[in-house]
């Protein structure tokens, strides 16, 4: 084939326009004089938490065994009472049969955590896939209602539908946390989550209208003409077939939906986008933080593509 | 079987009425087989459609096998069972495999367990001729083979009536015949049908009756010979001089 000859000048004039392009930017940033700090980011998505271990009573160090770089201290109260605590062989502040009062320090102890970015991607993570999972609910009982015989569910799911497109998220989680959440006391993790879930709803309910719409008649037709009646028709003719047409618009709502989320931060949800603002509050690391948390909504909405696109695949076998 | 009183299907457009089955009343007994022919529009598909209630017809009553379907009491999935359709189009499932397709309503409707629902699709494609395809997909298959795939299917049900509507206008000449055998087959055995078709060829051979539409009508009823020998009215001799 003559055009895989011809693919390599177009390679190199896409990496010469994203050199010039990070170039430029890279000038531009030099020119404000700005102080990268690069070194102080990793240690907001992990960091060493060193924890002082007290002894909880007035007692005795009955035995200090060393194993590697940690030390068993075993300590026995008035009472007998026998407790163990592990501590950095560095950080040891006892020595056996030392006698000690409640509250007196044995040593440190130091454990790997997690840090702000990832907790904040944790959050974001949980409350979207919660949504997700009320908005595929959602999306499905309105979508159906779309395509119902009866009026007042076809005029129920229009008006949802119809009230939830034409008014801004950020809008909607307003009136769900001031409004709502004030109304009937709900925590703002719920208004958050609720106030997601009824947005993708709503796009979930269109897509899932025009997945059903897009099966021939036929196939209902066939189904009803053996006797097969409409809600069996439903769940084993028509949505199977409709799932497979709409998986991909369905993961493109789901991956705007992770992104979406990013808003529920202005009613002080600790997700991605308000650890990344909460860290730059303290380091005033502003350009490397906010590329960091744009970095990892990039990671997670590609990886979810990725998988949708090896499940589309595993679909395609009747095809 | 089948009986049918001054049935009449009305579609309402935009501003426009049409009647697309006009008054149509005839009598279908057990195990004849009864071809209806006539012109593109003449209401053909839409009478055959109101028999198992795809259409709800405006006027009327059909009564099959004492049951009658204008009736709102009526059980219309009941009636369905006892009503095999066959579609122009096939209309198979496409993400079951023919084996699937067979047994699927024969679980849900019939309430027949898994077992006892493939012996009796495994019997069927056997009859159709085309056992070796029970694990295909219906795209691999052709379409002569699809519908009978599509007739094994209505089989499946053990219905009392065979609905045919045009089963060999969407298929390559070629594969006309074979599906055309296993209606013959059927109609030997002493099914009831009622086949839409512009095979004549199939009317003439296989019929006991004949009935001719135009304008939602039946314009003229009779056997095979009386058609292709002496046509009464003008409108069947001018169709009947086009087709044949
Ligand atoms: N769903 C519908 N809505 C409105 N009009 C319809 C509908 N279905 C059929 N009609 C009209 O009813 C009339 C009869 O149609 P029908 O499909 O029954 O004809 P037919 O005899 O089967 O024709 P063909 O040989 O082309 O299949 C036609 O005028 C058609 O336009
Ligand atoms: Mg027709």
């Amino acid at each position: 084939m003559n055009a895989t000859e011809k693919t390599w000048p177009w390679k190199v004039l896409l990496a010469v326009i994203l050199i010039l392009m990070a170039a430029g930017t890279w000038g531009a940033v030099k020119q404000i004089d700005y102080q990268w700090r690069w070194y102080r980011v990793p240690q907001y998505f992990f960091y060493l938490a060193e924890d002082a271990q007290k002894i909880p009573f007035d007692g005795t160090v009955t035995k200090v065994e060393k194993a590697g770089k940690t030390v068993t201290v075993t300590l026995t109260s008035e009472s007998s009472e026998v407790v163990t605590v592990q501590v950095e062989a560095e950080e040891l502040k006892v020595s056996e049969g030392e006698e000690l009062f409640e509250g007196d320090t044995v040593g440190f102890s130091s454990e790997w955590r997690l840090g702000p970015l990832m907790k904040g991607l944790w959050t974001t993570l949980w409350l979207s896939a919660i949504a997700s999972v009320f908005a595929l609910i959602l999306g499905l009982i309105a979508g159906l209602a779309k395509v119902s015989k009866n009026y007042t569910l076809r005029g129920l799911a229009m008006i949802y539908v119809e009230c939830i497109r034409g008014t801004p998220l950020l809008v909607q989680i307003f009136i769900a946390y001031f409004f709502l959440g004030t109304v009937f006391d709900l925590s703002r993790n719920v208004c958050g989550i609720g106030a997601l879930a009824l947005f993708a709803g709503a796009y979930v309910a269109e897509i899932v209208r025009a997945g059903i719409q897009a099966i021939p008649p036929g196939q209902t037709e066939a189904a009803r003409s053996l006797g097969m009646t409409m809600p069996q028709t439903m769940m084993d003719i028509i949505l199977p077939q409709a799932f497979k047409k709409i998986l991909p618009p369905l993961s493109g709502q789901f991956i705007s939906l992770i992104k979406d989320s990013s808003l529920v931060s202005v009613i002080a949800i600790t997700d991605l986008t308000k650890s990344g603002r909460e860290i730059i509050t303290s380091t005033f690391a502003t350009f490397e933080v906010w590329l960091v948390v744009a970095a990892m909504y990039l990671l997670v909405t590609s990886l979810l593509s990725q998988v949708v696109f090896y499940m589309e695949r595993r679909l395609a076998v009747s095809d | 079987m089948i009986k049918a009183e001054n049935v009449v299907k009305l579609f309402h457009g935009y501003g426009t009425t049409v009647r697309a089955v006009d008054g149509v009343s005839t009598e279908v007994e057990r195990g004849e087989v009864v071809v209806v022919i006539g012109p593109s529009g003449s209401g053909k598909s839409t009478f055959l459609r109101c028999i198992n209630g795809l259409e709800v017809f405006s006027e009327g009553h059909i009564i099959i096998d004492g049951v009658d379907l204008a009736d709102k009491k009526t059980n219309i999935n009941k009636v369905r069972m006892e009503v095999g359709m066959v579609f122009q189009q096939f209309n198979l499932f496409p993400h079951k495999t023919v084996l699937e397709n067979l047994t699927l309503a024969q679980r849900r409707v019939r309430k027949r367990s898994k077992k006892v629902a493939e012996e009796k699709a495994r019997a069927l494609l056997e009859k159709v001729g085309i056992p070796e395809k029970a694990g295909e997909y219906p795209s691999r298959l052709s379409g002569g083979q699809q519908q009978r795939v599509a007739i094994a299917r209505a089989l499946a049900m053990e219905p009392k009536v065979m609905l045919f509507d045009e089963p060999t206008s969407a298929l390559d000449p070629e594969m006309v015949g074979e599906v055309l055998d296993v209606m013959k087959q059927l109609a030997g055995e002493g099914m009831t049908m009622v086949v839409v078709t512009h095979e004549m060829g199939f009317a003439r051979e296989v019929a006991d009756r004949v009935l001719f539409m135009d304008e939602g009508k039946i314009v003229e009823v009779g056997t095979p010979e009386h058609f292709f020998t002496e046509p009464r009215e003008e409108r069947t001799k001018l169709f009947l001089k086009q087709v044949l």
